[in-house]
């Protein structure tokens, strides 16, 4: 009952608003023909800056998403949808399920957004969206209820695309580029908020580039309302073009505090396109392992300034082994795509295409240099969790890489000192440490002093 | 010759010298003390330098 009573207030204060921007553009029309008869055409009134034309356009191709999933014996709790941990939405979704009804053995809930990129009934959405579905309803604007098959996930990213089979084409959304959105740009979402159905907001890009608690995080931040029910829905900007899907929002009420995040277009795209090919996300690595350049770091490498990621270590039997990257190199750009911090890597990697060589630009011994570099499939999604993950502590090698595994380092190759290695270069039982077992002819002097026949 | 220590660090495998000469440089270091064992067991220090 409070919550009826809650909307019949916002809708007199609408009403009041609404009412009183329509006497300034009154005003202002009134004005007009005085104040500017050189210019006639520059819109003054504010319907003319109106979403209205724009949302009216886009609102047929967002879609509401239901799930079903079986309740099992009653009594017993619903599985939780498994949102990512640490997602703002958790406990957003912990709520909505907790607060529902006890369950029954089949029961859609309305839990989200989504938009159609394809005519032919392709729909993009979030994974906690629809994640641990047993069927998924996709809801069209004028009511027809569509059953939906699921063409792919991708868990880092939150996404999921769906397939419905529609009896005519459906009105679909374009991707923008995300990468041209300038902070402080107009954006418009359109969701199911609350489960209430096409809901248009508008508000502004507040900040790019935000990470939460995914290896890829790049989400654009944003102050239009974004509340439970808006994931999966789009974010569009001012051409109408998506260039976000809302995706997680921050918030200690469970409503939006005007702090909404959306998944980038240009981090989307290529995840949505793989995922309609494949069915999964093919996402390439290079196979280094990196660290941030402070300012000492950058002089130590003989750079100028501690721009881009250092080469911690080159993962063996990775795609860098035996390539053109170094340990120590500093890499500065990725695909002409400047690296500031080690999480810029791993993403311009995975949002790359495999197999295709890029150019990358290093700093090496205080020389600038390009070499070519090409991402290979990553087969192993876990191991890449490591492999991608900016190696703060580099006693972490010792997880990855095999103990006792012989390194060449400044030109010298190391092994583990075992009775083999004693033996062959009679070293005392007494002496601990490890075995230089190889020095190369052009090592460095210092190196060069050190010789595995001493 | 056996690596004993790095940056003062007693060292037991080829990939804790990589590990800890990265986390020196990474410190800010240039160059590393590195003690080197001969195999009679006598000690001695060389600097390596960090390009």
């Amino acid at each position: 009952m409070t919550a009826v009573t809650h909307i019949y207030t916002v809708r007199r204060f609408l009403a009041r608003r609404i009412a009183g921007a329509g006497f300034l553009a009154a005003s202002a029309v009134a004005v007009l023909p005085l104040a500017a008869p050189v210019a006639p055409a520059r819109a003054q009134s504010l319907g003319d800056v109106s979403v209205a034309d724009m949302a009216e356009g886009l609102l047929d191709s967002v879609v509401n998403i239901s799930i079903s999933q079986d309740g099992g014996p009653s009594g017993e709790t619903r599985p939780l949808p498994d949102v990512p941990e640490g997602q703002p939405f958790e406990d957003l979704f912990e709520d909505f399920f907790e607060g529902e009804e006890g369950p029954r053995s089949r029961q859609f809930s309305s839990l989200g957004s989504g938009f159609i990129i394809d005519p032919a009934g392709i729909i993009v959405t979030n994974n906690h969206v629809i994640d641990n579905a047993d069927t998924i309803e996709v809801t069209l604007t004028d009511g027809t209820t569509l059953d939906a098959t699921l063409l792919g996930v991708d868990d880092k990213t939150d996404l999921a695309v769906l397939k419905v089979e529609p009896d005519a084409p459906l009105p679909a959304v374009r991707f923008g580029d995300s990468r041209q959105v300038r902070i402080g740009e107009w954006v418009l979402a359109i969701g199911n908020p609350f489960g209430l159905g096409g809901s248009v907001t508008l508000g502004i890009v507040s900040a790019r580039g935000r990470e939460l608690d995914g290896p890829y995080d790049n989400f654009i931040q944003t102050d239009a309302a974004i509340n439970k029910g808006n994931s999966g829905g789009p974010l569009f900007n001012m051409d109408g073009e998506v260039i976000g899907i809302n995706t997680a929002i921050l918030s200690p009420s469970g409503g939006s505090i005007g702090i909404g995040f959306s998944v980038p277009s240009e981090l989307a795209e290529n995840v949505i396109d793989q995922l309609i090919e494949f069915g999964q996300t093919r996402r390439g690595w290079i196979g280094i392992r990196v660290l941030e350049v402070s300012g000492a770091l950058a002089e130590s490498l003989g750079a100028d300034d501690p721009a881009g990621v250092a080469v911690g270590s080159i993962i063996e039997g990775g795609p860098s082994d035996g390539g053109p990257l170094q340990e120590g190199d500093i890499i500065l750009s990725f695909d002409g795509q400047a690296i500031d911090t080690p999480r810029d890597l791993p993403r311009f990697v995975a949002e790359g295409r495999i197999g295709e060589p890029v150019a990358v630009e290093i700093i090496r011994d205080g020389e600038r240099m390009t070499v070519q570099v090409t991402p290979e499939l990553l087969e192993d999604p876990e191991g890449a969790e490591q492999a991608l993950a900016a190696t703060d502590e580099p006693e972490a090698d010792g997880d990855v890489v095999t103990p006792g595994l012989p390194v060449t380092l400044y030109g010298m190759t190391l092994a583990e000192l075992d009775d083999n290695g004693r033996a062959l270069y009679q070293i005392d039982g007494g002496v601990e440490g490890v075995l230089i077992t190889e020095v190369e002819g052009e090592a460095r002097p210092p190196a060069r002093a050190l010789s595995p026949e001493w | 010759m056996v690596i004993a220590e790095v940056g003062q660090d007693a060292v037991t495998t080829p990939q804790e010298v990589r590990s800890r000469i990265v986390e020196l440089i990474s410190e800010g270091r240039r160059s590393v003390s590195v003690m080197v064992a001969e195999p009679d067991g006598a000690l001695s220090i060389i600097s390596l330098v960090l390009e």
